[in-house]
């Protein structure tokens, strides 16, 4: 059992009760005896919402009709001639030995969950913020803001899981690149400017992010090697990243441009720099190109809408990357490029796509992070 | 915009967002990133004449990209009658 219930009775009579909150199907499950006739019996009540952690829940049940009532809110009521006068959240009167009034008090475990690695999920959305996400999917992370605390969602409940396990075995960590905190998650590039970054379950993660409200720029996940990024029409590539990385990412986008990259951690630098070759069907070319303001990727179509490109870099003061993918075309274009640029001392995230005008909003993009 | 500006092992970076910026960094209120320069000894901002050499270089980049594209096109023919006359095939 994941989660750790305390059953506090208040009023039972003839019939001894037990009541559980079953968190893996999102129900109440309420055991009666009756003491007279030795009979033990079973209901179920099916929550319509999930269970917020450390919150309560009240039962009323009436034992003759078999009907549950539940509340969040404290039942108010009064005991007098062996009747039991309700007033909140109902108004009913029962005989005392036909109802249970039933408090459910549940709270997060301080078990986590075993060998678990963030990787043993698919996918996930990243929610970071202070009160859980109202409508979660299956393997949802949520990242509580107010407590420092990580959970996924296993269908009807809130898991924690103990995200300081896989980071204190991370490299970037034994290197002093990444601490813990104050309960907080951090990464610096240059030991000085230390940032908070969120760690995430899931193989591939998706921020849940605007990238065109600056107030959610600090939305960046600390993703474990092994992990990757995944975005879809963004141009924040919101994963941490310090010296040493290598990394590795495939993405398509919509936007006619020449040469794209990205800007290491939002930052424009001065010094990037692309190596070209590129071939139709029927001729080679090639080029250089210097004094980007960005890392460099490729060249890209200035004809067409389409542009894709598989990349590697690896950040080692320097990012260094090499990519192939689509070029400049007017005919079938490919190309395989090398490229450069600095990474900023203080930087601490992969950063933002751009070309030399605009942001790039990717269609698609998944960057992984090798090591 | 309001812009952060700062040297880095004699390089220049700048960045809007004031969380990115360095202590060192310098503030600066600029049309675009694209006027600030570092000289090798200041951050400072790009004269009318700098822009304009800068922009005719872009400029001058982009025509060769556009002449590129469309001489790419007949390269393939003239790469062919270069083939054909280096061995004695002059017949058309």
């Amino acid at each position: 059992m994941d989660l750790l219930q305390k059953d506090v009775p208040i009023l039972t009579k003839i019939y001894k009760a037990k009541c559980f909150y079953d968190s893996q199907n999102n129900r109440i499950i309420l055991y009666y005896k009756n003491h007279v006739t030795a009979q033990t019996l079973v209901d179920f009540y099916n929550l319509p919402i999930t269970l917020s952690p450390s919150s309560f829940l009240y039962v009323i049940y009436d034992l003759r009709t078999r009907v549950f009532n539940v509340s969040t809110e404290p039942p108010i009521y009064t005991v007098s001639n062996s009747k039991v006068y309700i007033t909140s959240p109902i108004n009913a009167v029962y005989d005392m030995d036909k109802v249970i009034i039933y408090r459910i008090s549940w709270y997060e475990t301080d078990t986590d969950i075993p060998i678990f690695t963030p990787l043993s999920v698919p996918y996930s959305r990243l929610y970071i913020q202070s009160s859980a996400p109202t409508s979660p999917q299956l393997y949802d992370s949520w990242y509580n803001t107010d407590t420092n605390k990580l959970f996924y969602f296993n269908g009807s409940a809130w898991i924690k899981v103990d995200w300081t396990k896989w980071v204190q075995n991370d490299i970037w960590y034994q290197l002093g690149k990444l601490r813990i905190n104050n309960g907080q998650l951090q990464v610096s590039n240059n030991g000085t400017n230390w940032y908070q970054v969120f760690p995430a379950i899931g193989r591939t993660v998706e921020v849940i992010a605007d990238d065109t409200n600056s107030a959610d720029n600090f939305k960046i996940v600390y993703l474990t090697i092994g992990q990757a990024l995944l975005l879809r029409n963004k141009y924040r590539i919101r994963c941490a990243c310090v010296n040493p990385s290598i990394w590795s990412g495939m993405l398509k986008h919509s936007l006619n441009s020449w040469i794209y990259g990205f800007k290491p951690s939002g930052v424009n630098i001065s010094d990037g720099a692309i190596q070209i070759l590129r071939a139709t069907n029927i001729e080679l070319g090639c080029a250089g190109y210097t004094g980007f303001s960005f890392v460099p990727l490729i060249e890209g179509t200035t004809v067409e809408a389409d542009n894709w490109v598989e990349f590697n870099f690896i950040v080692l003061s320097q990012v260094y990357s090499s990519a192939t993918g689509r070029a400049i075309s007017t005919w079938p274009t490919g190309g395989v490029f090398t490229a450069r640029g600095s990474f900023p001392g203080n930087g601490y995230f992969v950063g933002t796509m751009t070309n030399r005008i605009a942001n790039i909003f990717v269609d698609y993009m998944v960057i992984t992070r090798q090591g | 915009m309001r812009l952060y500006a700062w040297v880095e092992n004699g390089l220049l970076f700048t960045t809007e967002d004031k969380n990115l910026a360095p202590a060192n960094a310098i503030e600066l209120e600029v049309a675009s990133f694209d006027d600030v320069i570092y000289d090798g000894t200041q951050i400072r901002l790009k004269t009318e004449e700098e822009k304009l050499t800068e922009e005719k270089q872009k400029k001058l980049e982009e025509l060769k990209r556009y002449v590129a594209t469309l001489l790419s096109q007949t390269d393939y023919v003239i790469t062919k009658l270069a083939e054909a006359e280096a061995l004695g095939d002059t017949e058309t």
